[in-house]
């Protein structure tokens, strides 16, 4: 049962999603009011009973479109009778304004339903110049009086809205208020600023909360009293330097004035009513106010001083920081808290770089604003909180942060330091879980930064520029002066060697052949048979040899001593005993009895082959 | 009289060597001064003095091409890193510094691969500078000269064969190290290398200013100078592309 209740149900919402509603005919107006005032604003209502699948607007030209179109449906389901029928209406609105008077058409609107294309109906539309309200912008605000007797419009002096600045020549980032006033005289409603002024290059605040209600005070300008009130109060923080133009505001408001009656122009009811007890009236007025430009002057900040850590802070601060504790273990958090406090573009701070040790593991700061807004600017505090957590045990140092800002009031810039912070770290008791050490853990070492290799200090040699010893005349005499040295010192070896050595050569080379003489000469003796000549011509023959050919002064010989000159010469052992035998022999011989033919011959033979041989030996 | 001659030549080397530089030491102290109190405008201006008298070393191209790089004036800091290189190719810091600052610039340019021996020779010559040469050059000629004497003079064909091959040894090593030496002192004199100092250079194919861009440098590149043709310089990248630029834009190491 209730299955089929639910079947049921099902049914019935289909059916009521496709109800036919082709027996309806399609239709598509569109509606509006057909007198308005200049700068009045004005619906136009394109109305339709089924939902098209597209909507295109007319073009309205010559209006302003202030919205739209904004779509709406409305669906109705009737029961009448057990028989139901649904009902739709599409509206598209738009509000429009017109900012000069004439006879406007807006054109047919196109609408799309099931593929066919349907148009509305267009529209006429009549703007007149105001009759009973005034137009316009401040300056169009002169009395226009078309016959209209007693219109009259706010002349400029009536109300007006000023905007003003506390200075117009700053520091980049210096505060800046800009005011907006409104002056008048007469009561003011239904204010609604339609343009704020757009602030290109200027970071901005508003001073005045949104929802206070205005607060009024009076002051006279020119004789006037007025009541001004304060519209908007924005703090501006100029971004760049140079010339920075600030465009008006514009805002729309319904002012109160005074209108004299004087439709009638029946004289009788005319100085009745002109009395000015009976001749006034109120009557609303809907005015377009515009403010005044301004120009900014905006002068950049000095590059004088300033220091490397400058941020573009511009205003009166004071840094204070602190640690929570001093004393942690690994892996607890500790906090750093950075406040600076004070006057200016203070939201426009950056975090400072602290620098942790690289131990650290460090977040990005916490950053809280604590900002006050009053006429006179924007005040508060910043506070950075840095959280960090050591991962290993040590005594560490945060070093101090510098921040720095220019003081315009001062004009020049102030550097503030934190002090610095030491943190003793000792051995947590857990290990952090999730970590296990694979036999020894050990780092690289990590390079933290790079930097230039430090200067050089201490004595250097600074020389002339592009002194090259290669290239000098001391390079040069180097070379020839060793050169000429050396050169002298072969001349002087070679005529030292003319002087000493060439007596003994001479000597030595002839040994042999003065030897052989002496030695023909005593064969001669020997045929002779003179045997003392023979004797002295063999003895001559050896010593003169020896004396020659090792050059050994004749004085110095003997037979001990030809032992020892022979043998320090490089002469065979064997060889000199064979001249010593032979210069025995001859010595024994010459100077013994008897008869020494025999002895003659053997000598004489002994001394040519022992001369012989050594002159082989030493070849 | 000759032993009197070198004397007095050694002698007055040494003096003038002391005498003349006494003066600049002490400001090239007080920029080291100022450089370490972070006052770098004031050590550059102190180190761009002595250059200005005329005076030169490896270290205070050193100190000024640091003193620049903390100034964050790459160009600067590179042209006097590579005069300082030039001075003394063997110091490390010297190359660490030039490499870093090179890392700092906008053009990273990847040098051409050079013919090996070439590179051999770059690096043999560049063990010991130009001054080093030549003096061991100095001390090789006189050996050689010594042992050429005892040549001559050896009774001892022994000696005479050792004072014979060790004078084609000495022969060998003198002729290399004045043709190192000479080799630095061309490179040095030449100075046909210069560094950008305009932050962005457009290289054009003609000394002219209509003719057609050709590649783009920016501060701090190093640039090899081949011809020059009025106020145009045609160079030449390590990368082997050549262009023509006007001459104000770079500085001659």
């Amino acid at each position: 049962m209730l299955k089929n209740l639910n079947i049921i149900t099902v049914l019935v919402i289909l059916a009521f999603a496709s109800l036919p509603l082709q027996g309806q005919e399609v239709e598509f107006t569109a509606s509006g009011k057909g007198n308005v005032q200049v700068g009045e604003q004005f619906r136009v209502v394109f109305t339709m009973n089924r939902q098209p699948s597209d909507f295109q607007g007319p073009d309205f030209e010559g209006l302003k479109i202030l919205s739209g179109p904004n779509a709406s449906t409305s669906q109705s389901y009737q029961f009448i009778n057990g028989k139901v029928s649904q009902s739709v209406q599409v509206t598209y609105t738009y509000y429009l304004q017109a900012a000069r008077e004439g006879s406007y058409t807006i054109k047919p609107a196109k609408a799309v339903v099931e593929g066919k294309t349907y148009h509305s109906n267009p529209l006429d539309i009549n703007v007149t110049q105001a009759s009973d309200a005034a137009s316009a912008r401040q300056g169009m605000t002169q009395a226009q009086s078309q016959g209209q007797t007693g219109q009259s419009t706010p002349s400029k002096d009536d109300i007006f809205i000023r905007a003003s600045v506390d200075r117009s020549k700053a520091y980049q980032g210096e505060q800046v208020i800009i005011t907006y006033k409104i002056y008048t005289t007469m009561p003011v409603s239904q204010i609604n600023i339609s343009k704020m002024s757009s602030f290109p290059g200027l970071w901005y605040k508003s001073l005045l909360n949104d929802n206070e209600p205005l607060k009024q005070y009076n002051e006279v300008i020119n004789g006037r009293e007025y009541v001004v009130a304060d519209l908007r109060k924005i703090a501006l923080y100029p971004q760049r330097s140079g010339e920075i133009r600030i465009e008006p505001m514009e805002l729309e408001c319904v002012a109160q004035m005074r209108v004299e009656r004087s439709r009638t122009r029946d004289p009788f009811f005319d100085s009745f009513f002109n009395d000015p007890f009976f001749g006034r009236n109120y009557q609303n007025v809907r005015l377009a106010l515009e403010s005044n430009p301004l120009t900014l002057n905006i002068t950049s900040l000095p590059a004088s001083g300033r220091p490397a850590v400058f941020g573009g802070a511009v205003g009166s601060y004071t840094l204070s920081s602190r640690i929570d504790r001093n004393e942690l273990k690994t892996n607890e958090p500790l906090t750093l808290t950075i406040t600076i406090a004070g006057k200016g573009n203070i939201e426009l701070i950056d975090a400072l770089p602290v620098v942790f040790p690289p131990d650290f593991e460090t977040y990005d700061p916490k950053i809280t604003n604590n900002i006050s807004r009053s006429a006179a600017g924007i005040s508060g505090t910043r506070t950075f909180e840095y959280l960090i957590i050591p991962r290993n045990a040590g005594d560490f140092t945060i070093r101090p942060v510098e921040f720095s800002f220019f003081d315009p009031s001062k004009q020049s810039y102030v550097s503030l330091v934190t002090p610095s912070f030491s943190i003793q770290v000792i051995k947590g008791d857990d290990e952090p879980s999730g970590i296990t050490y694979s036999g020894v853990s050990q780092k690289n070492i990590r390079l933290i930064g790079s930097d230039i290799r430090h200067i050089k200090t201490g004595q250097i040699r600074l020389q002339p520029i592009n002194t090259f010893f290669v290239a000098s005349t001391a390079f040069l005499l180097w070379i020839i002066i060793p050169f000429a040295l050396f050169l002298a010192a072969v001349i002087l070896w070679k005529s030292y060697q003319k002087q000493q050595g060439d007596v003994a050569l001479v000597r030595k080379r002839k040994a042999n052949r003065v030897a052989r003489k002496n030695l023909k000469q005593a064969g001669e003796y020997l045929r002779k048979e003179l045997h003392t000549a023979f004797f002295e011509e063999i003895s001559r023959a050896l010593w003169g040899y020896i004396s020659n050919k090792f050059n050994i002064p004749p004085a110095d010989l003997s037979i001990e001593s030809v032992n020892q000159h022979l043998s320090g010469k490089g002469v065979g052992e064997e060889m000199i005993q064979d001249f010593s035998n032979v210069l025995e022999k001859c010595e024994y011989a010459r100077f013994a009895p008897g008869d020494k033919s025999e002895k003659m011959h053997e000598i004489y033979q002994n001394a040519l082959a022992v001369i012989s041989k050594m002159e082989q030996e030493l070849k | 009289m000759t032993r009197w001659l070198i004397l007095s030549l050694v002698f007055s080397f040494a003096i003038s060597a002391l005498a003349e530089s006494n003066p600049l030491q002490n400001q090239m102290e007080s920029a080291n001064q100022a450089y370490l109190a972070g006052d770098f405008t004031q050590a550059v201006e102190q180190y761009e003095h002595i250059i200005a008298e005329g005076y030169e070393s490896a270290v205070l191209y050193f100190n000024l091409g640091n003193a620049y790089f903390k100034m964050n004036q790459m160009p600067a800091a590179i042209l006097f890193y590579e005069k300082a290189r030039k001075l003394d190719p063997t110091d490390e810091s010297i190359r660490f510094n030039l490499e870093l600052a090179n890392s700092r610039i906008i053009d990273k340019i990847d040098p051409l691969p050079e013919f090996f021996p070439r590179t051999w020779f770059r690096t043999a010559r560049n063990l010991y500078s130009s001054d080093q040469w030549a003096k061991a050059g100095v001390v090789g000629f006189i050996l050689l000269l010594v042992a050429l004497f005892i040549y001559f003079a050896a009774g001892s064909i022994m000696i005479r064969k050792i004072s014979f091959w060790a004078g084609v040894f000495l022969f060998i090593v003198i002729s290399l190290s004045w043709i190192f030496s000479i080799s630095s002192y061309k490179e040095f004199t030449q100075k046909d290398a210069g560094i950008i100092f305009t932050p962005t250079v457009t290289v054009k194919s003609s000394p002219n200013k209509n003719s057609i861009d050709l590649f783009v440098i920016h501060e701090g590149a190093k640039v090899f100078i081949t011809d020059q043709v009025e106020d145009w310089s045609e160079i030449r990248l390590v990368n082997g592309n050549v262009g023509w630029l006007k001459t104000d834009c770079y500085r001659r190491i």
